[in-house]
């Protein structure tokens, strides 16, 4: 319950940052970032210094002064130039896979990877059952001992060893 | 001379061509005549590939514009440095330093070949020597490097401007002699695969080459990071370029190998697994190379384009299908008694990183195909860009940097409760420390609260390890704290070694989490006189300069930066040079770095005195390059010769040779 309770909380946090940074009114700077130049250079508006960038930020910005919102502006883009002037794929229809896949493949893979190494782990105790009814439980005293006599031979190794 | 090094290659391709034949032969029929032929084959590859690039040099040096690929590359003004890097500026310099770099290994290999590995040396030289046919196939009749022109042309079309770079001569040498080191290990698994010796062995004996590629590769990709960032002017050191994310790829996939191995060399398990993973990096180098050169998908690497694509998609599909062959034909030999000891334990945290790595490397291979699947799938074409890329893999890298700080101190076999909160106890309180003072000192995205927490505590439980390593020590010998310190690290090179990259990767990390969160951006029109702020920094705009230079027009800015108080820190002078041969001006940035952040300035036009200018506040980059630092100290730590080792390889080697004698005799 308490578990519960709190990755409850957890997922209310993540919501109020996640709807935090949304809040914020559209900068060019978050659409320049959304739309690749067109001039081959394979770099984001944002960052390309060629004229084909700076044509395009400066419609950005005239978008933007006539009050349109990002999708808008990116609306216009993808009229202009079709799909591939997105920075990124869009989140919907067969773009999902990009964005799902990934996601799933390292999932699932830790997910299998758990189940088997649980089986393993279990085969592996099984084995070791019968060494361990064969050790006794070792006494304080015991543990002194074998750590002097630890520390005596590791003496004598590193003497012998570096020789 | 010219001529020489095309006959060279000519010589060279067929003595390639001999000497597989010759080691395959050899090795199956038990001719040792034949084998020793064919290992002084690849000897002589090596002389005659030596001896082609330096014709190729001596072309650039000389100025040899009747060679087309001189004259393409190069003109008379380059100075010396970047003729010689003008080597690799095309697709024919870059093919031929693929298979000079492979002809260094082979030689290598067969040097160290000479009396041990004897099994396994035929099949690993076969692999090596296939390759070489390969690419010294294409050079000789696809992409010839001594091509010449009909005419001598008075002057030659120059060295595009971005590349006359000393990155230039860093990044792609690196790169390459990664890319190609890559190759050595998986010949060995090849070998192995091939003479059914599947132990530890092969991976034994290229543990170090391993270390060796895998360094060189890390050393490319940050190479590239810096000139990208000091270079194309754009503020940024990565920006998933397709052939960047071709370069990770490898990197990402051979780090996992370099981690699987060690449960394969301590408990004989993940045989298959571990094969998977250096064929996946080799097949990677080979897809990273190809994609520079084929010019599938546009990217700024690529500098010309060609036919080559088919050819190397066909070497990669051979790589992948015959080692399924060949893993599939030994797979009951590759059966290992999986088991374990405890759910937590070494093992299974390294094969969480493992699954970690790899899903790392799917994403980004799955990036950077998906513009081609969905052209395929909708008949779209759509870009896959940075923002992708960093939603994707942020997240992943995340855990990667938790699963850094518990994999290496969580106990082999077994972790128990009072090993795990001795490790992690106080690493873990600082962390949620670190995170609780960056909060109050005004940071508030959650993404980065969580990323400096991580790494905090990831850099505090390797701090802690080698702390109690280095008191143990002092303790038991009475040295003080430095000379145990050292004696620490050399007495165990590959696990401290080890650590010490681990640091190395955190500092990085903490570079790209504060760039990438704190960047500032401005972008200013001013007059000469006119003064801008960004944060602290005042910065003054005293008036542009132009003059010539002996390749170019330069035309510089100059700008005095201030810091709050008013105290003169610096001048920078953002410029952009003209070259005649080409339209586009280069951006040439100026920065002034310190730890806390780099102040990153880009003149990006001008008219009469009017200038505009883009300033930019990077926060903690030096600290990218600091870790990287860090990181190659660790991997030499790790990769450096050492006496035990040598002693134990020593005492198994005799051991092997008395058995392949008894063996000897009793056939």
């Amino acid at each position: 319950m308490k578990a519960r309770a709190f990755s409850g909380l957890l997922l209310a946090a993540l919501a109020a940052v996640f709807l935090a940074t949304h809040a914020y009114a559209v900068t060019s700077k978050d659409v320049e970032k959304e739309l690749m130049c067109q001039c081959g250079c394979t770099m984001v508006v944002a960052v390309c210094d060629c004229d084909t960038a700076n044509q395009m930020r400066e419609k950005i910005s005239g978008f933007i002064a006539q009050g349109q919102s990002k999708d808008q502006i990116l609306a216009y883009f993808v009229g202009q130039y079709g799909e591939k002037v997105l920075s990124a794929p869009t989140k919907k229809g067969f773009n999902l896979v990009a964005w799902v896949v990934p996601f799933a493949a390292v999932a699932v893979g830790g997910t299998g990877l758990f189940f088997i190494l649980r089986a393993w782990a279990r085969r592996g105790r099984k084995g070791g059952e019968v060494e361990e009814s064969l050790v006794r439980p070792v006494s304080p005293e015991d543990v002194d001992e074998y750590k002097d006599r630890l520390e005596a031979e590791l003496k004598r190794f590193k003497e012998e060893g570096s020789a | 001379m010219t001529q020489m090094g095309q006959i060279a290659l000519v010589i060279a391709f067929l003595i390639s061509v001999f000497s597989a034949a010759a080691v395959l032969i050899g090795a199956r029929r038990g001719l040792p005549e034949l084998m020793t032929s064919g290992r002084r084959g690849v000897v002589a590859v090596w002389v005659l590939t030596t001896l082609a690039s330096a014709a190729l040099w001596y072309a650039f040096i000389t100025h040899d514009f009747q060679v087309k690929y001189v004259y393409q590359y190069s003109s008379r003004d380059l100075s010396l440095i970047y003729l010689i890097s003008a080597f690799w500026a095309g697709q024919e310099g870059s093919l031929l330093l693929w298979a000079f770099v492979l002809s260094i290994f082979g030689a290598i290999v067969v040097y160290q070949t000479r009396k041990r590995n004897a099994d396994l040396a035929p099949y690993v030289l076969l692999v090596i020597t296939a390759i070489e046919v390969f690419f010294l196939g294409i050079l000789n009749f696809s992409s010839q490097p001594f091509a010449r022109l009909d005419g001598i042309p008075p002057e030659g079309n120059g060295l595009n401007p971005m590349l006359a770079n000393p990155g230039m001569f860093f990044h792609p040498t690196t790169l390459y002699l990664g890319y190609v080191g890559f190759t050595v290990p998986f010949a060995f698994c090849i070998a192995a695969l091939v003479t059914g010796r599947l132990g530890d062995q092969w991976i034994k004996s290229t543990r170090r080459w391993t270390l060796f590629a895998w360094l060189f590769l890390t050393l490319g990709n940050l190479f590239g990071a810096w000139w990208a960032y000091n270079e194309l002017g754009w503020g940024g050191y990565w920006g998933w370029d397709p052939v960047e994310s071709a370069s990770f790829m490898p990197w990402l996939v051979g780090t996992a190998y370099l981690h699987s191995v060690m449960i394969q060399q301590r408990r004989g398990m993940l045989k298959v697994w571990n094969i998977g993973l250096i064929v996946t990096t080799f097949a990677l180098s080979i897809f990273g190379t190809f994609l520079t050169r084929s010019g599938v998908l546009s990217s700024v690497h690529s500098f010309g384009q060609s036919n080559l694509g088919p050819l190397f998609v066909g070497l990669i599909v051979v790589v992948v299908v015959g080692a399924l062959g060949l893993i599939w034909h030994r797979l009951p030999n590759l059966k290992s008694e999986n088991q374990l000891d405890s759910l937590v334990s070494r093992e299974s945290s390294f094969l969480f990183n493992n699954v970690i790595l790899v899903g790392a490397a799917f994403a980004v291979f799955l990036g950077t195909v998906f513009p081609l699947i969905s052209e395929a799938v909708r008949g779209v074409k759509v870009t896959v860009g940075p923002p992708f890329f960093n939603t994707v893999t942020a997240p992943i890298f995340l855990v990667l940097i938790a699963l850094m700080g518990v994999c290496p101190l969580i106990g082999w076999r077994r972790a128990s409760r009072d090993n795990l909160l001795r490790n992690f106890l106080y690493p873990f309180a600082i962390a949620v420390f670190a995170v609780a003072l960056l909060a109050v000192l005004g940071i508030r995205e959650a993404p980065v609260l969580l990323g400096m927490g991580l790494t905090a505590f990831v850099l505090f439980t390797i701090l802690l390890e080698i702390f109690r390593g280095i008191r143990a020590r002092h303790r038991t010998s009475g040295k003080d704290y430095l000379s145990a310190a050292g004696s620490l690290v050399w007495g165990n090179k590959p696990r401290y070694g080890g650590y010490i990259v681990h640091l190395g990767v955190i500092i990085l990390a903490i570079g790209i989490i504060a760039s990438q969160a704190y960047q500032v951006e401005k972008e200013v029109t001013l007059m000469p006189g006119e003064s801008a702020q960004i944060k602290d920094f005042t910065l003054t705009y005293r008036g542009l300069d132009a003059y010539p230079t002996k390749t170019r027009e330069v035309v510089t800015a100059t700008l005095d930066v201030y810091d709050g108080s008013n105290r003169k820190l610096t001048v920078l002078t953002p410029g952009k040079t003209f070259q005649a041969s080409t339209e586009n001006p280069v951006s040439e940035v100026s920065v002034r770095t310190t730890l806390a952040g780099d102040l990153y300035t880009i003149l990006e036009g001008w008219e009469d005195q009017k200038a505009a200018f883009k300033f930019l506040i990077n926060p903690l980059v030096l600290w990218i390059w600091l870790g990287g630092i860090v990181l190659i100290v660790g991997a030499i730590v790790a990769f450096w010769p050492d006496a035990r080792e040598a002693k134990r390889d020593a005492a198994r080697l005799a051991e092997a040779t008395v058995a392949v004698e008894e063996g000897a005799n009793e056939s």
